[in-house]
């Protein structure tokens, strides 16, 4: 066992062994082991740069739904104002023809009342008048013409109107 | 001590070829299916090697020369790890006897040192030009007298690495060997059994930083001949 001797050959077969390994590890071992590695890190940032796309269309998606959103709710609004007001509109004219009616109704038979008062009176007159005369001629004992009845009458007519 | 030209020990030359087959292995299942995907096994175990080495490498290369001596340095890393721990397998070695590291053969951290020396002198040229280079070794901190600091700085560097792996891994093996011939008898069985437990969990790790060591030594005066202020 001579294991401190130095002899050129080990040195040489040595190095050529290390030279060897190395060019072996490098085609068949680092070679596809840093190509997984580098495309590994191409992956992670592809999908990185793809998240953050993502993020801004997402973003942009919540937008445009949040603004449909208070559209919606505006028109709503809107809807439900019109509708209210619209019925108190209806309601209003309702009230208001309603009046109308009843008004117009209390006139008319106030009017109707009137006239009739008025065709009651015409008539009790005539009957007073003729049950005037009927007694005057009684009285009279037919002393006087139609003509002086009829001015007779109409002069104590007169005198009643005064009265009334 | 001996240099021998013609020399040549066979023992850590097949386990060197075990140890690089053993690492191959690994790093083909690792391999195999290298997906994009979610890794799983032995591929992370690979991603997280080489992503621990590419970190440890950027913080001290220059970011040009980090890629390549990253992988250069997780391969040696690999290699060292695995040929420090097979020498304190129980298994019969090349050659009678029990198994060696080739780490522990003067010759084979040697040669991984010069080497190294040899890419470190490589980096100063292309990083600093080859005037750039020759002037640091002879300008560089005094006119022409650091030619002899930085001479013996730079050789002393492959020689300490070498000597410091090769050492510690002989040593291990060493204790190691030494824990199986306690005393006879029930105390010697038990004393062997633990203090050999304990010496090979310690020789693991001595494995293990060892390799670390010669790797991120490699790589930090590399990093420092690359850089142009010094």
């Amino acid at each position: 066992m001579s294991s401190t001797s130095l002899t050129a050959g080990n040195m040489i077969a040595a190095v050529l062994q290390w030279v060897l390994l190395l060019v072996l590890l490098r085609w068949f071992v680092y070679k596809p082991i840093l190509a997984a590695m580098q495309k590994r890190r191409d992956t992670i940032a592809k999908q990185i740069g793809d998240a953050d796309g993502l993020k801004a269309e997402a973003e942009t998606l919540r937008r445009e739904a949040q603004q449909l959103v208070e559209q919606a709710r505006d028109e709503a609004k809107q809807v439900l104002a019109s509708a209210r007001r619209e019925a108190e509109d209806q309601a209003q004219k309702i009230v208001e023809q309603a009046q109308r009616e009843a008004s117009y109704r209390q006139k008319a038979a106030i009017e109707e009342i009137a006239h009739e008062r008025d065709l009651a009176l015409a008539s009790i007159r005539g009957q007073v008048a003729d049950l005037v005369v009927f007694a005057a001629g009684k009285v009279i004992e037919r002393s006087l013409t139609d003509q002086d009845q009829n001015r007779y009458v109409e002069e104590i007519l007169q005198d009643a109107g005064q009265l009334q | 001590m001996n240099f021998s030209l013609t020399g040549f020990e066979w023992p850590p030359f097949w386990t060197g070829l075990v140890t690089i087959a053993l690492v191959f292995a690994f790093g083909l299942i690792a391999a195999r299916r290298a997906s994009a995907a979610v890794p799983s096994g032995s591929q992370n175990v690979m991603e997280t090697a080489i992503e621990t080495f590419q970190d440890l490498v950027g913080q001290m290369a220059p970011p040009t020369l980090a890629p390549n001596l990253s992988l250069l340095a997780l391969t040696l890393f690999l290699m060292l790890v695995v040929a420090n721990i097979i020498g304190l397998l129980p298994l019969p070695g090349f050659g009678g006897g029990w198994i060696h590291s080739p780490t522990a053969f003067l010759s084979i951290p040697s040669g991984l040192a010069a080497t190294m020396f040899l890419l470190i002198q490589w980096a100063g040229i292309k990083y600093k030009g080859l005037g750039g280079w020759i002037y640091g070794w002879v300008w560089k901190p005094f006119p022409v007298v650091g030619l002899v600091i930085n001479a013996l700085e730079q050789l002393v560097m492959p020689v300490s690495l070498a000597f410091r792996l090769f050492g510690n891994i002989l040593a291990g093996e060493l204790v190691l060997r030494m824990t199986t011939h306690l005393p006879h008898g029930i105390g010697g069985v038990l004393t062997t059994f633990f203090i050999g437990t304990l010496w090979l969990i310690f020789s693991v790790v001595i494995s293990l930083i060892q390799a670390l060591i010669f790797t991120i030594l490699t790589v930090a005066y590399m990093s420092i001949q690359a850089s142009n202020e010094h």
